[in-house]
């Protein structure tokens, strides 16, 4: 029989792949993300924060909708809703069933680049290590009106957008999701999602631009009743694009609205004004955009229903949702603000880091159950005993609270590490925000946290197979670690064996090439005796010896070596 | 020679791709279709290409940058399979009826004559079969996905087509 492959062919052509495929497979990746956030990992650290204000002043910000002084909640989106109500009432229409596409982060990122940029196709591609949706626009142009993109405009080169989400209402599965800010391939917008900024700033936006290109920003206040836009032109200089924000005071005139911030009433209203140069009397929240287009787009806002008739063809673009406060206020500018207090530094044994507040307390925990142990430290400015088991700190948590926890976790099911290598030093956006901790948290407590990855080592050369056929490259070699005996697992956690090693000190970028090169090594159910295999620092070592464990890992260690 | 999504035949060539959603569309019709042959589910082929086809995606920056990220794809698709089997066995280890292990193959469209002959096969001379027949690796690449060494593959092979070249001329008698 010469002919086994049309015979094959034939029967496999029973299957063919639906028509949604790609749209399905990040619907799995989303949901393998998500049961990876939930199961184990080596290394946490948890900041568990109650109240915006003293997380952004110690951390550089956190995002989500926090208690305003001036309104009911602040609350930094740009799109589909730009309010707190807005969001509101579109998280009950989807625990309703309805809108079930702002639960999809890819559905929400494809409308955004279809309904903003006007693409009638795009490619989009979902950040392994954040909620980030890169968005890759094949040439197209913004179209406002009846004008069909062919007929507007067009670019040739595809431009890509990166929008960055969050949940603003709540994380998980059912939570909506919203555009927060926009960054392009020409255009950087260097303010955070939330950070204030004051009244009359100068942002300074790195761009790739040519020198005098003309670009239009804008600055819009969202009222209780209504919006106002206000607009500055500038042209690029030197790589950046200058331009004044929140420039203007701020007025509303709500009249019969009842100041709910309804959706029906942001969009244009007459009764919120800009009033012309000068400080804001009260912070705002709002958003900033840059827009650059061949011809005119005077007076035009994308987030905003309505404008200038015909077609407005945008050729870059960038934005982020941000609150406006008076220029006396203190400014948050972003995550990466180093506090204006002075600083103390903690370093663990693993070499990570952690500036505080130097007026904050330090205290390390120890903590064990039946298979799991907790060792690390807690920093936090106001009294804490204990850590992740013991957590009776949360029922008295102050209302400007801070809790950060650096710890490390031994024993339980192995950590997954496919995950790609973190940037350091964290940026706090990198944090899961409103994370529900495992034990009973009271409602105003928010806890942030973040599993993070760096340097998995490749251990051998690719192929699959096991101990005896690996070769410890140069440099690679386990000189500093133990080989730990994980306890027994369950079920999918002991498959496949895994080899890594967290090697400490970062001080910046991971360097490429060491990361994410985690290797899959025999099958847990091939070895002798089933074990997951985990090169670990000799602190983690350490401990394991302690827990009675040091004469199998010497034999484990010594037999290892004897494969090498 | 690209790559042709529709087609499970084509040789296997990287298509050096430029992002993974391009990737994507190029091999996940043959990836589908093979995984189909190999498990002999069209359900658990679309799961373990799903599985194998993310992990692609999460580490795409380095597999994209290699000189044969298909390869890369069908090695983690067989490694996925690999677990799926292990857990099945140990699952039906724990009932009391070990019979319940039906063969996927059971299920397929028996009057099909090589579906049934795929049937009599081993998980293992599937998985040979279909990587040197229909994909068109050679045993040495074959054997890297697999994770067995280049003569197992044509050992594995071979047994293949005599059984089921003795499968199909018994049906056809």
């Amino acid at each position: 029989m010469s002919d086994y492959r049309s015979l094959l062919e034939r029967a496999a052509e029973r299957v063919s792949p639906p028509d949604d495929a790609f749209e399905a497979l990040a619907r799995h990746r989303d949901r393998r993300r998500r049961t990876r956030r939930i199961s184990s990992a080596a290394l946490a650290l948890v900041v568990a924060a109650a109240g915006i204000g003293v997380a952004v002043a110690a951390l550089g910000g956190g995002r989500a909708p926090q208690p305003s002084a001036s309104g009911p909640v602040s609350f930094h989106a740009l799109w589909p809703d730009q309010t707190y109500a807005q969001a509101q009432a579109t998280q009950s229409r989807v625990d309703a069933g309805r809108e079930e596409w702002r639960t999809d982060r890819g559905e929400v990122a494809r409308r955004f680049a279809e309904t903003l940029l006007g693409a009638t196709e795009v490619s989009l591609t979902f950040s392994p290590s954040n909620d980030d949706v890169v968005a890759l626009v094949p040439g197209a142009v913004q179209v406002h009106g009846a004008v069909q993109p062919s007929q507007a405009p067009g670019f040739s080169e595809p431009r890509r957008f990166t929008l960055h989400f969050v949940q603003p209402l709540r994380t998980g599965p059912g939570g909506i999701w919203s555009v927060v800010k926009v960054d392009s391939g020409g255009i950087t917008m260097p303010v955070e999602p939330g950070a204030e900024i004051r009244s009359g700033t100068t942002l300074e936006l790195p761009t790739k631009l040519d020198d005098g290109t003309r670009v239009q920003a804008a600055s819009t206040y969202i009222g209780h009743c209504g919006s106002s836009t206000n607009y500055v032109r500038a042209r690029v200089r030197g790589g950046l694009i200058s331009v004044r924000v929140g420039a203007s005071t701020f007025e509303e005139h709500c009249g019969g609205v009842d100041g709910s911030g309804s959706s029906s009433s942001v969009g244009g209203s007459e009764s919120a004004q800009g009033t012309g140069p000068g400080d804001l009397a009260e912070p705002v929240d709002g958003y900033v955009f840059v827009e650059v287009a061949p011809g005119a787009v005077d007076g035009y806002d994308p987030f905003t229903p309505g404008g200038p008739q015909g077609t407005v063809a945008l050729q870059d673009f960038a934005a982020v949702a941000v609150r406006f406060v008076p220029a006396g206020t203190s400014e948050s500018p972003g995550p990466t603000a180093e506090p204006s207090t002075g600083l103390a530094a903690y370093e663990d044994p693993a070499g990570w880091t952690i500036s505080y507040p130097e007026d904050w307390s330090l205290g390390p925990f120890d903590e064990n159950d039946v298979r799991l142990s907790f060792s690390g430290i807690v920093i936090s400015n106001f009294a804490v005993e204990g850590g992740v088991l013991e957590t009776s700190f949360l029922k008295d948590f102050p209302a400007d609270g801070v809790v950060i926890e650096l710890f490390h976790r031994s024993g339980g099911p192995a950590p997954i590490g496919w995950l790609p290598d973190d940037t350091f030093p964290l940026s706090f956006d990198a944090f899961d925000q409103n994370v529900q901790l495992a034990s009973p948290q009271p409602p105003d407590v928010t806890a942030y946290q973040k599993d993070f990855v760096a340097n998995f080592v490749p251990v051998h050369d690719g192929r699959v197979g096991g101990p005896r056929r690996h070769r410890y490259r140069p440099g690679c070699h386990p000189t500093r670690g133990v080989v730990a005996d994980v306890p027994p697992a369950s079920g999918w956690h002991r498959d496949p064996a895994r080899v890594q090693l967290l090697r400490p000190r970062h001080t910046g970028r991971v360097p490429r090439g060491l990361g994410d090169q985690v290797r899959s090594l025999q099958p847990a159910a091939d070895r002798h005796d089933g074990a997951v295999v985990r090169l670990l620092p000799r602190a983690h070592g350490s401990r394991v010896l302690r827990a009675g464990l040091a004469e199998r890992l010497r034999a484990r260690l010594q037999g290892l070596r004897r494969h090498v | 020679m690209s790559s042709t999504a529709g087609s499970a035949t084509e040789p296997i060539v990287s298509a050096a791709p430029g992002t993974f959603e391009e990737f994507f569309r190029a091999e996940h019709a043959r990836l589908l279709r093979a995984l189909y042959l190999v498990t002999g589910s069209a359900e658990e082929a679309q799961e373990v290409a799903q599985d194998a086809l993310v992990r692609v995606w999460e580490r795409w920056d380095r597999v994209g940058a290699m000189d044969d990220p298909t390869g890369y794809l069908y090695r983690t698709a067989m490694n996925v399979h690999r677990s799926a089997v292990r857990r099945a066995r140990r699952a039906v280890g724990r009932l009391v009826h070990p019979g319940a292990g039906r063969d996927p193959f059971a299920d397929a469209e028996d009057r099909d004559e090589v579906s049934r002959a795929l049937r009599g096969l081993a998980p293992r001379q599937r998985a040979a079969l279909v990587l040197t027949e229909l994909l068109g690796y050679g045993s040495e690449d074959a054997g890297r996905v697999l994770g067995v060494k280049a003569v197992t593959v044509r050992a594995l092979a071979s047994q293949g087509r005599a059984a089921l070249r003795s499968t199909m001329e018994h049906d056809h008698e």
